[in-house]
């Protein structure tokens, strides 16, 4: 079981900075507060692992096979390349960081299965795509039908309120389904612990970031999104989640945090401002090609030292 | 209504008693100067004069009840408690306008029908009309935000013809030869203060444009 410590590691990684692309904009604008959000966060992350945590699992498990040591050396590569990331302030995907680990990994080992890996870049490409549209769709159904329902400000105020709260849990609950496989979807694979065990495990680990160390991010996210006013930024996360929420029922772990900023591209193409910029598009190519790679080389390194 | 949502009935009662007590605040201050122009400095126009500052006192006491409950209750996005504030702010500077042209005119014992009391007149009955329009706007705040627009428009409209009239008078008081460079110069600055009361209530029908485009889609 001491070997699970760098998923834990991981799952502690991304909790604390995932967090702050679901209920960033609610704190930072202290709708709610932060405490609230973790708690909330930490509940519905470990709820969603463990309920729909199973799918995005299989997926990973069937990239390479797995050792104790290799699931080890795996999670630690990952967590090591997003710790990195985090430090030299470069755009982080757990995700993205866990596949490049496991191929690397596997690399050394001849256990690669290349055939998922189509499904999985398609997901990631269609993440920020598929949440810029359902951003899009959700902006025209409120202004379409219910806009013109809520013309009092309190009455929207209310709304806000409420629905950065849900949508807060809504992403909780879409974060733990979809992303508790990079956690300890390798774990899982080597029959070290049970699917459910793996869920609850990996889920207690994001949950641990959340609570530990995810309020700074949360600001700084969080301010960032509600530059465009809180009703839209609650159609961001709304938006943001139902992606992730998607991916976690197809079974592939996807980036929320570009989801996010798909969701946020959305908004600005129907308000008529442009917020498709050379430094998204780079932040976004390099959570495509550079995170995947950098973990890669890192778990190709430790494997064949440990070999 | 309170309960979880706070006392929210409250601050639209209160917006409302505000806004009530700069529109009587208002009225006085026309009423004074209409009477100044005729009497000069008489004992009913110092009463008079008398209850503007009691008017303004008392609207500075309901805007700060009002911060103090967008500061307590909890309804409120932060967002929305500051637009609010900055609303309140441009309301209460209406009534803070109108008292400094009383004093100005009272305390320098001026006699302003030399500047053109139809003039005067029409700036001062214009701005009443403007600020009822603000009044309206800002209770549609609570109703129907969309129809808020249609007040905002009418406010512009109305200072651009008090800025007009601020204009010629500000031309004809330079044209006077009679006059000397110093009561000139008092004139002028009278007639920008009461025209400032209009720009303050477009001041304060910007900011409903603000606060509802940024609620809207």
């Amino acid at each position: 079981m001491f070997k699970l410590i760098s998923g834990f590691f991981l799952g502690w990684a991304l909790g604390s900075n995932d967090a702050a692309n679901i209920f960033g904009t609610a704190v930072a604008t202290r709708t709610i507060r932060f405490w609230t959000a973790a708690i909330l966060t930490s509940i519905f992350v470990i709820v969603g692992a463990v309920l729909e945590g199973s799918g995005g699992m299989h997926t990973l498990g069937s990239l390479s096979s797995q050792t104790v040591n290799s699931a080890f050396i795996t999670s630690l590569a990952a967590a090591i390349t997003v710790s990195l990331m985090t430090y030299l302030k470069l755009p982080v995907s757990t995700s993205q960081a866990v596949v490049g680990a496991i191929i690397g990994s596997g690399i050394v080992r001849n256990t690669v299965n290349f055939r998922p890996l189509l499904k999985i870049f398609s997901a990631w490409i269609f993440t920020p795509i598929g949440a810029l549209i359902i951003a899009i769709i959700f902006m025209k159904i409120y202004s379409k039908y219910i806009e013109n329902y809520i013309n009092n400000i309190i009455k929207l105020d209310r709304i806000v309120k409420i629905g950065l709260v849900i949508a807060g849990i809504y992403g909780s609950y879409a974060l733990g389904a979809n992303n508790v496989a990079n956690v300890t979807g390798v774990y899982v694979k080597t029959g070290l612990v049970s699917p459910l065990q793996g869920a609850l495990i990996g889920g207690i680990a994001i949950a641990s970031g959340v609570l530990t160390y995810s309020r700074s991010v949360m600001m700084t996210v969080g301010k960032k999104i509600t530059e465009l006013s809180s009703l839209n930024a609650l159609i961001a996360v709304l938006a943001e989640s139902t992606t992730v929420y998607i991916y976690a029922r197809i079974g592939i772990p996807v980036s929320t945090s570009q989801a996010i900023v798909g969701a946020v591209i959305g908004i600005g193409l129907i308000k008529g401002i442009n917020l498709i910029n050379k430094n998204t598009l780079k932040n976004i190519l390099f959570g495509w090609l550079g995170t995947p790679t950098i973990a890669l080389i890192i778990s190709f390194i430790f494997t064949k030292f440990i070999n | 209504m309170v309960g979880f949502w706070g006392d929210t009935d409250k601050i639209v009662d209160l917006f409302e008693e505000h806004e009530q007590t700069v529109q009587s605040c208002l009225d006085k201050f026309v009423k004074t100067i209409e009477l100044y122009i005729d009497e000069g400095g008489s004992d009913k126009v110092k009463n008079l004069s008398k209850e503007v500052h009691n008017l303004e006192t008392e609207a500075d006491k309901i805007r700060r009840n009002i911060i103090k409950l967008l500061i307590k209750e909890k309804f409120l996005l932060p967002n929305t408690r500051r637009d609010f504030m900055n609303l309140l702010e441009y309301l209460d500077k209406v009534a803070d306008y109108a008292e400094a042209a009383l004093d100005y005119v009272i305390l320098q014992d001026m006699d302003i029908s030399e500047i053109g009391k139809n003039y005067l007149n029409d700036i001062l009955n214009m701005t009443i009309e403007q600020y009822k329009l603000l009044k309206k706007a800002v209770s549609l705040l609570f109703e129907n935000i969309d129809d808020a627009y249609e007040y905002v428009a009418k406010i512009e409209e109305i200072e651009s013809q008090i800025d007009d009239i601020e204009r010629i008078l500000i031309s004809r008081i330079s044209k006077r030869d009679e006059l000397s460079y110093g009561l000139k110069s008092l004139y002028r600055d009278f007639v920008t203060m009461i025209a400032n009361i209009s720009d303050v209530i477009e001041d304060a029908g910007d900011e409903i444009e603000l606060i509802i485009a940024m609620r809207k889609i």
